[in-house]
């Protein structure tokens, strides 16, 4: 039984790593000597990438009206499934809609989606975990809803959840929030109560520290390293779950253009107009590549241990 | 070790009960009468209060649990929506496409991921790491819709070496069968096989590192008989049980890759399921799923024993 | 290297032993060649054609069910399942005949009280039916083989009505089936068509399967629609389901299925270039396109929102969304009618034609007392046709200055939705988008969307007094002329207090492998006559 609660934090749809996480407080990671943050990232070139890339990404979204685009959703039927050419970058795609002004708005739908359950659930999961790790009476409660909630595959349990609801990112939110709380308020819980036996917190409840202190000082610190680290995870996890709902038809409504419904829509002419499902995907993968990516670095730097051999 | 069995399993119990309430309580606070629904079109509302008297739907919430736990525990799932069916009957006729699809994946993925995962651990830094672990980012940056697109394209479309879509029954051979499921196994497999090599390269390398090891190098014992009989042997553990969780995504890859090859599994049923709010089906699929996953890391946990000797409870 | 050869060629490698060494029983050459695999529409959900009155309910009910008359392609009913009828004189009392040897599935034999029943059924259903019903003086069987209808009032169109393919059709049932409560579906499928229907081979959402039946009698007369003799050259029909037009598309190009009824049109070019496949227009009859408004709530309920719409909606833009490029599949429709048909008119519609005039939309909006309230489009996104549509609708209503609260749902919810009479915020609804066949939109009786009877009339129950007037004109019509001019009045009426806006006329094609010969031109798929070599 052992081993498996040590690996169960694991997040199904995250890449392992984070599972060797989180017994992680035997090596505390120390905050490392930073000489300047240029440093930092030549230390850990993957990261780097990533979180350039990344970066990339959100000013892409943000300036996207700067970019040469046209309105996303205006209908243009007469100038419908244009090739890729100088007057429209990534074509047309059934509607008369440009493809380059769909793909670089629908950016904003996927990052804010994967941003926003990312924040959300580490929020909540640490808030649950926290007080399932603090509060002995309430662990076995929360520990046994989260069990039943996680005994539902995350994809299944997001579609379940939009079939309640109408369409729209808000709820897509939600959805893929409540989806993937389990798994940090398990991993939260984790580092919490191995963090209680460390002699230092024990010296400190001896010494007659308050709890919150205690959590402030000590818990919440030490918890926010691997907290970020599956943070990431669930973000790029979230972005790919996001454009699986739409494609499946229960995801953010289809006047909105995010990457999955530009996919959704031009998968029926996938052999003809391949280009309408192959600039969103392309998108796609590579903002999800580049969360994996930052992810990875994220780990390797906050968890030397993992770091040596990774 | 017949009592940690025995409590296992038993620790299963309160965990499917919370499932159970979790998908009942979601056909409770749904937007929408089922009760209108079933009445169709142009019933008048005394037709409707009349149906949902006959579905017990005017009882409470704590009755209406009971009494649907305890239809399910005797095999009655209710009745589909849309289809007037027996959810068991629609379940039962889609079962076999979706067990197939997950085994031969599962099969696939742990013959590919294992020995990736290895290799990478064996050469670690190398460009054969490096490769499999740019792979294993990519599984899963990938949508596995994209994916499966691609492969039917190219090994469907263009080489026509396999079947576009749908499903063979493995009553009618195996080779059939085999045709109709390589493709979406390999598109299912993509982000699994990322996820196994990756846990089984890490593994490696931890286990590498320890005394045994050494000394079994040190006694010159072959490299491949001490990658795959000593050390991966003592990786088993972690390996096992990320192959275990990694189920649930199997799960939820299914529902979109049976869209796209056509396949008439579960997951397409619980697409439509979904889209037309059919409650009483996706109650029964989402259970059902869960069930397999529960059941599955079940199995896992009591396994570990014969991977890992030095288990004991 | 071939696909057959493919896995045998890796089986042969990896040692045959491995996966079982069992031969694969493949379908052998003749048994393929006897079965067509057809890929509908849209999922076979239930299958009860009184109680469900989708066009792939319809399609399938086609095959296990016969109907007394059935329309030829000159829409004109012809003798199906009846041998001979008469009227009396007067015009009040029908009598009909069957023909001998008619059989159902289970073995037992037609008789007129199994007529009886499901006409009882099927006139609590249909508008036609209804009409029939509130002039029944009875409905009886006189004996096994014949049976008689007397009217208080003489309805000259009934034979029309008996045979006309608008759902629901006046499919003939078993008595036992016949008298389930005609809201409630049925249970059991057993008809007297060509077909049997297999039921423990359904899989609703993935394939229904049927099977010739062999008692089946066909008439002698050359097939045409749904009259002349049925003749089924094969032994089987499998419809399977694709949820995805990419994969039809493939499956077709590689030949694992035959027939696909509804390929989209911007695949049909790809679809032709291969020799092996043929794709030509469905029905020539075509489809109709409608942007059906609620007139009983907000904002659709004042006249000028709804002329607001009709003043500034571009049908060209619709039915590019549509249908594509291709300027041969479409046609602007200011009217109601199936364009090529006799009642076709433009007569009003000129509100319909030259340049659209937004500002004029606007103003007529402002004019309605809109206030902003949301406007619920109701769009199911299962269907390419109101998906399309729905999206060209979003953007036309948003430039108008409507607030588009866009609901994206399926087919089977908007069914349901749009039943609903509730104001908007209450579940109640403004707009949703739906498509008739244009065989349905020839005349008013088999017409129910063109209906502006109030409460009776089809989803978003138009009330216009004038229409309701030339309907009842058309029906009294003793000939085709004065028929034309109730229409010419009908459709100005219609047009006038918008009863809905047609979206324009467009074709769809059908695509199918060229091994496959006899596939007719129709409104709906038609099985007998086709053969496979």
């Amino acid at each position: 039984m052992a081993s498996a609660s040590v690996l169960s934090p694991l997040d199904a749809a995250t890449p392992p790593g984070v599972a060797a996480a989180a017994p992680l407080p035997d090596v505390l990671p120390p905050v490392k000597p930073r000489k300047g943050f240029i440093g930092f990232l030549r230390r850990n070139p993957t990261m780097a990438f990533g979180a350039g890339l990344l970066l990339l990404m959100v000013l892409v979204a943000i300036f996207a009206p700067l970019l040469g685009t046209v309105d996303p959703t205006a209908l243009a039927p007469a100038k419908r499934t244009r090739e890729p050419s100088a007057l429209y970058w990534f074509g047309t795609d059934m509607l008369g809609r440009d493809v380059y002004s769909r793909v670089l708005y629908g950016a904003r739908v996927s990052l804010i989606v994967g941003f926003s359950v990312a924040i959300l659930s580490s929020v909540v999961g640490l808030t649950i975990g926290m007080v399932s790790g603090y509060v002995r009476l309430l662990d076995s409660v929360i520990m046994r809803v989260m069990d039943g909630l996680m005994s539902i595959p995350p994809i299944l349990l997001a579609i379940a959840l939009m079939a309640l609801t109408r369409g729209s990112v808000q709820n897509v939110i939600i959805a893929i929030t409540i989806a993937e709380i389990p798994r940090v308020s398990r991993l939260v819980r984790g580092v919490v109560l191995s963090l209680r036996e460390q002699p230092y917190v024990e010296a400190a409840v001896a010494a007659g520290t308050r709890t919150p202190a205690i959590i402030l000082r000590h818990i919440l610190p030490n918890t926010l390293a691997p907290i970020t680290v599956q943070a990431t995870y669930i973000c790029a996890a979230a972005m790919i779950t996001e454009a699986i709902l739409s494609f499946i038809g229960a995801g953010t409504p289809p006047i909105i253009p995010s990457w999955g419904n530009i996919m959704a829509e031009g998968r029926a002419l996938w052999q003809v107009k391949p280009y309408i499902v192959f600039f969103p995907a392309v998108f796609l993968s590579i903002t999800v590549l580049a969360v994996n990516l930052l992810g990875d670095g994220l780990r390797d730097a906050l968890d030397p241990r993992m770091a040596k051999r990774l | 070790m017949f009592a940690y069995v025995i409590r296992r399993v038993l620790q299963t119990i309160p965990v499917m009960a919370l499932v159970a309430l979790f998908v009942f309580s979601l056909l409770y606070i749904s937007p929408g009468d089922p009760a209108a629904v079933i009445a169709g079109d142009q019933a008048t509302p005394q037709d409707v209060e009349r149906i949902r008297a006959s579905l017990g739907l005017d009882r409470p919430y704590l009755v209406r649990f009971g009494t649907w736990l305890w239809a399910i525990l005797h095999g009655d799932m209710g009745t589909s929506i849309f289809t007037n069916l027996p959810v068991t009957t629609m379940i039962a006729q889609r079962i076999e496409p979706t067990l197939s699809l997950m085994a031969l994946t599962l099969v696939l993925a742990i013959l590919i991921a294992v020995p990736m995962g290895v290799v990478a651990a064996w050469k670690q830094g190398t460009l054969i790491d490096r490769a499999v672990m740019g792979f294993a980012v990519l599984g899963f940056s990938v949508p596995v819709f994209v994916v499966g697109y691609l492969l039917a394209y190219v090994f469907a479309l263009e080489l026509d070496w396999l079947p576009v879509q749908g499903y063979t029954s493995l009553s009618n051979g195996v080779l059939p069968w085999l045709e109709n499921l390589v493709l979406p196994a390999i598109a299912l497999g993509g982000v699994y096989i990322a996820l196994i090599a990756r846990i089984t390269r890490a593994t490696m390398l931890e286990v590498l590192q320890q005394d045994y090891i050494r000394t079994a190098r040190a006694k010159g014992a072959g490299q491949s008989s001490i990658l795959f009989l000593h050390a991966l042997k003592n990786a088993a553990v972690p390996i096992v049980t990320v192959i275990g969780i990694g189920i649930a995504l199997l799960i939820g890859g299914a529902v979109v890759t049976e869209s796209v090859f056509a396949i008439p599994g579960l997951g397409r049923l619980t697409v439509d399921a979904i889209l037309r709010r059919d409650y009483p089906v996706i109650q029964g699929v989402v259970l059902l799923f869960s069930f397999v996953y529960v059941l599955v890391n079940l199995l896992i946990d009591l396994a570990y024993t014969l991977f890992d000797p030095r288990i004991r409870y | 290297m071939d696909r057959r050869n493919f896995l045998k060629t890796g089986v042969a490698a990896g040692g045959a032993a491995l996966l079982g060494g069992r031969p694969a029983p493949a379908l052998s050459q003749g048994a393929a060649a006897r079965t067509l695999r057809f890929v509908p529409q849209a999922n076979l959900a239930n299958f009860d054609p009184i109680w469900g009155t989708q066009y792939v309910v319809r399609n399938a009910a086609a095959l296990v069910w016969d109907t007394l008359y059935g329309f030829d392609e000159e829409l004109r009913p012809q003798r199906q399942m009846v041998e001979s009828e008469e009227v009396s004189s007067d015009g009040l009392t029908w009598t009909f005949k069957l023909r001998s040897g008619l059989k159902f599935h289970d073995g037992s034999p037609v008789t007129s009280r199994d007529v009886v029943a499901s006409l009882t059924r099927w006139s609590a259903r249909d508008s036609m039916g209804l009409m029939l019903k509130a002039l029944q003086q009875e409905l009886v069987a006189v004996d096994d083989r014949s049976f008689r209808w007397v009217l208080k009032k003489p309805y000259p169109k009934l034979l029309m009505a008996l045979g006309k393919n608008s759902t629901p059709m006046a499919f003939i049932m078993p008595e036992r089936i016949a008298r389930t409560d005609p809201f409630q579906q049925i249970t059991e499928y057993v008809g007297s068509g060509p077909m049997r229907f297999l039921r423990n081979e359904w899989v609703p959402g993935a394939k229904a399967v049927f099977e010739k039946f062999a008692d089946y009698q066909p008439r002698q007369e050359k097939p045409s629609w749904l009259a002349g003799g049925k003749v089924i050259n094969i032994d089987r029909v499998e419809w399977i389901v694709m949820p995805d037009p990419a994969t039809a598309a493939a499956a077709l190009q590689n030949g694992e299925i035959d027939w696909w009824e509804n390929p989209i049109t911007d695949l049909v070019p790809t679809l032709r270039r291969n020799r092996n496949i043929r794709a030509d227009i469905a029905d020539p009859l075509g489809n109709v396109g409608t942007f059906r408004m609620n007139h009983l709530t907000t904002p659709f309920n004042s006249l000028k929102a709804r002329q607001a719409v009709m003043v500034a909606l571009s049908q060209e833009d619709y039915m590019r969304a549509l249908v594509g490029d291709d300027d041969k599949l479409w046609k602007p429709l200011p009217g109601y009618f199936t364009p090529g048909t006799p009642l076709y008119t433009e007569e009003g519609g000129d509100v319909l034609k030259g340049p659209r005039n937004l500002d004029l939309a606007k103003r007529l909006l402002a004019e309605s007392g809109y206030k902003g309230e949301p406007v619920p489009c109701i769009v199911a996104q299962d269907q390419p046709i109101t998906k399309s549509q729905g999206d060209v609708t979003a953007d036309l209503l948003k430039r108008i200055g409507f607030n588009v609260d866009f609901v994206a749902t399926d087919w089977g919810t908007t069914g349901q939705r749009r039943a609903m009479k509730n104001p908007v915020g209450q579940g109640g609804w403004s707009m949703f988008h739906s498509w008739h066949a244009g065989a349905d939109c020839i005349n008013p009786a088999v017409y129910i969307a063109i209906r502006a009877n109030g409460d009776g009339a089809w989803f978003g129950w138009p009330k216009v007094p004038e229409v309701e007037t030339e309907v009842a004109n058309w029906f009294d019509a003793p000939d085709l002329e004065t028929e034309k001019a109730a229409i010419r009045r009908l459709n100005k009426a219609a047009i006038e207090n918008v009863v809905y806006a047609p979206t324009g006329f467009f074709l769809t094609y059908q695509a199918w492998r060229s091994n496959i010969s006899g596939i007719q031109k129709g409104p709906l798929p038609i099985f007998w006559g086709v053969t496979k070599s």
